[in-house]
């Protein structure tokens, strides 16, 4: 007598909540086999299935052949009885770092494995990939076989590299065939005019970040994307901002999030000697943006803050971290600017210049919306906005960030 | 003070048990509480003997172990199926006794040994093809496309987090 289908449900989901691994980056081997068992254990399976580990695959690193053979086995058998597991996979995380999936010496196989359980997941959407250190060629060129024949469908790409340098072949041609790109990330990658053309084609792009990369010729793509919402440029190696803050300014009248963060000089910065007018440009024609973080720009002084003070209307959250030439000192530009930042929230002023009372006052008078505050952790002897921001009911919750209930809003 | 407690089986048969050792199980704490006396039998109709014998068995050994918790809350406890050496012995039983106790002990409420029979078979599912579970566990895989279309309807918030 089968008995198993006789245990209580409380009981039978017990038994199956327990096939649950730890790690929540871990597929459900597991659990899904149990799954496709039998029409009373799916439905109890069912509730133990996490969005996340269903969704994304290959996210803990390290799959044996094995593992990947299971994968297929199982999504294959959901596909057999009519359950597709395989449709509910978004995400997946490919690596040619150092061992291939843990299983070098069998690549070849490997790589086949992946393409297989990849033909099951028809609704993938969101590729990452990690190209690991510049000598994996022969591993990269299978995961671009891999990859071809996701391209028309994939809307988030996010790709790595562990040393920069320029990017691998044929990565220009895999990108040119994303036709339905939204969302793109690159990493430690030099970025050449080929693949920025390429990347001109995605009108659709909305969401963009560079961390580490090399974007001289990032201007070419940016005038081709007039959906953009979100740039985000993080220790860029090489690059030219003002000829991108130009096209910017002109070509992405929908930017919400602007985040440049230069970080420590590295390679050739010809924003050097920029003064800022850009970027301020980029304030004035961009009528949507709302989140503008600057960090150690030289260029940004005393002119650009006026400029950010008064142009930024719609600016709920301002980051100027390790700007020194950003002053507040009496008499500065920003005194003449009668209504700052009227949407105002959330305002850090970090490793910047002198930071005045005046110019504490006046964003507190102005600024009624304003919660949250971080501001340099020592101000300087004498000075009266620390008791000026608690006279306003902010409380200093650590060192510099001062925080206000606002109720209601 | 009556020490003992009898405990009597579907089959009818009784088992005198040191009272402090069926409190093991809360619903026999529980009626023992009820009753007020415990020199009247209790009955367990849902147990037969064999099993009652086996219940009995872990319960003398783990007399002395602290009381499980009341807190049904597991969410977010770790999943750890390892087994204790002594429970891990006890419960090599063939499947049948196996899934007899595991009925047991949830109708009587002894959560630690409920645990371990639940451990048990989890450990018995890792690892294994639908296949291999449907003929470890002589289950008849029942899928058919339309019904699991239905379940799926039924389910559909897992696919929708």
């Amino acid at each position: 007598m089968p008995q198993a289908l006789y245990l209580p449900p409380e009981v039978l989901d017990e038994i199956l909540r327990l096939l649950l691994p730890n790690d929540k980056r871990e597929f459900l081997f597991d659990l899904l086999a149990a799954s496709l068992t039998c029409h009373r254990w799916r439905m109890v399976a069912s509730r133990h299935f996490d969005d996340r580990r269903l969704k994304r695959l290959f996210e803990k690193p390290d799959w044996s052949l094995a593992d990947l053979h299971r994968a297929e086995s199982l999504l294959a058998e959901s596909l057999r009885l009519g359950v597709n597991d395989g449709y509910l996979v978004e995400l997946v995380r490919l690596r040619v770092s150092d061992p291939w999936f843990g299983v070098e010496p069998e690549s070849e196989q490997a790589a086949a494995q992946v393409a297989a359980i990849l033909s099951l997941t028809p609704n993938l959407t969101h590729v990452s990939m990690d190209l690991g250190a510049p000598d994996t060629h022969a591993a990269w060129l299978k995961l671009q076989a891999v990859v071809e024949p996701l391209c028309p469908n994939v809307t988030w790409l996010y790709v790595t590299q562990k040393l920069f340098g320029g990017p691998p072949e044929r990565l220009t041609e895999l990108v040119s065939r994303m036709a339905s790109l939204k969302d793109i990330e690159f990493h430690h990658l030099n970025l050449p005019a080929e693949l920025m053309t390429a990347l001109a084609r995605h009108p659709g792009i909305k969401y963009a970040t560079f961390r580490r990369t090399g974007i001289l010729d990032l201007h070419l793509c940016v005038s081709r994307w007039p959906n953009l919402r979100m740039l985000k440029i993080r220790n860029p190696i090489v690059s030219n901002c003002e000829r991108l803050w130009e096209e910017v300014a002109t070509s992405c009248p929908k930017l919400c999030w602007l985040i440049y963060k230069r970080g420590s000089p590295r390679g050739r910065h010809a924003d050097e000697e920029a003064d800022g007018t850009g970027l301020a440009r980029v304030i004035t024609r961009c009528r949507k943006l709302e989140r503008l973080d600057v960090e150690s720009h030289p260029g940004v002084g005393d002119v650009f803050l006026a400029a950010a003070m008064r142009e930024g209307r719609r600016l709920m959250r301002v980051t100027f971290a390790g700007c020194r030439n950003v002053m507040t000192a009496p008499g500065g530009p920003w005194e003449a600017v009668e209504r700052p930042w009227p949407r105002l929230e959330h305002l850090e002023m970090t490793g910047c210049g002198e930071l005045t009372d005046g110019f504490v006052e006046k964003v507190l008078d102005r600024c009624s919306r304003l919660s949250k505050l971080v501001l340099p952790m020592h101000p300087e002897e004498g000075s009266m906005w620390p008791g000026m921001l608690e006279a306003r009911g902010f409380v200093q919750e650590r060192d510099g960030v001062w925080q206000r209930e606002m109720g209601g809003r | 003070m009556t020490t003992k407690v009898t405990l009597t089986s579907s089959d009818n048969e009784n088992f005198s048990v040191n009272k402090e050792i069926t409190k093991r199980s809360i619903l026999i704490k529980n009626m023992l509480e009820d009753v007020g006396k415990s020199d009247t039998p209790i009955p367990l109709p849902n147990v037969n003997s064999k099993v009652l014998r086996k219940v009995i068995e872990w319960c003398e050994y783990h007399c002395m172990d602290p009381l499980a918790p009341t807190n049904e809350n597991t969410e977010n406890q770790k999943q750890n199926t390892d087994i204790e050496d002594w429970d891990q012995k006890f419960i090599e039983v063939d499947q049948e006794t196996l899934f007899k106790i595991i009925l047991a002990t949830n109708y009587l409420n002894i959560k630690p040994l409920l645990d371990i029979g639940c451990k048990t078979i989890t450990n018995m599912i890792k690892g294994k093809s639908p296949e291999e579970i449907y003929k470890t566990f002589n289950i008849v895989n029942n899928f058919t496309p339309k019904e699991e279309a239905q379940i799926r309807k039924e389910n559909k918030w897992a696919e929708d987090q």
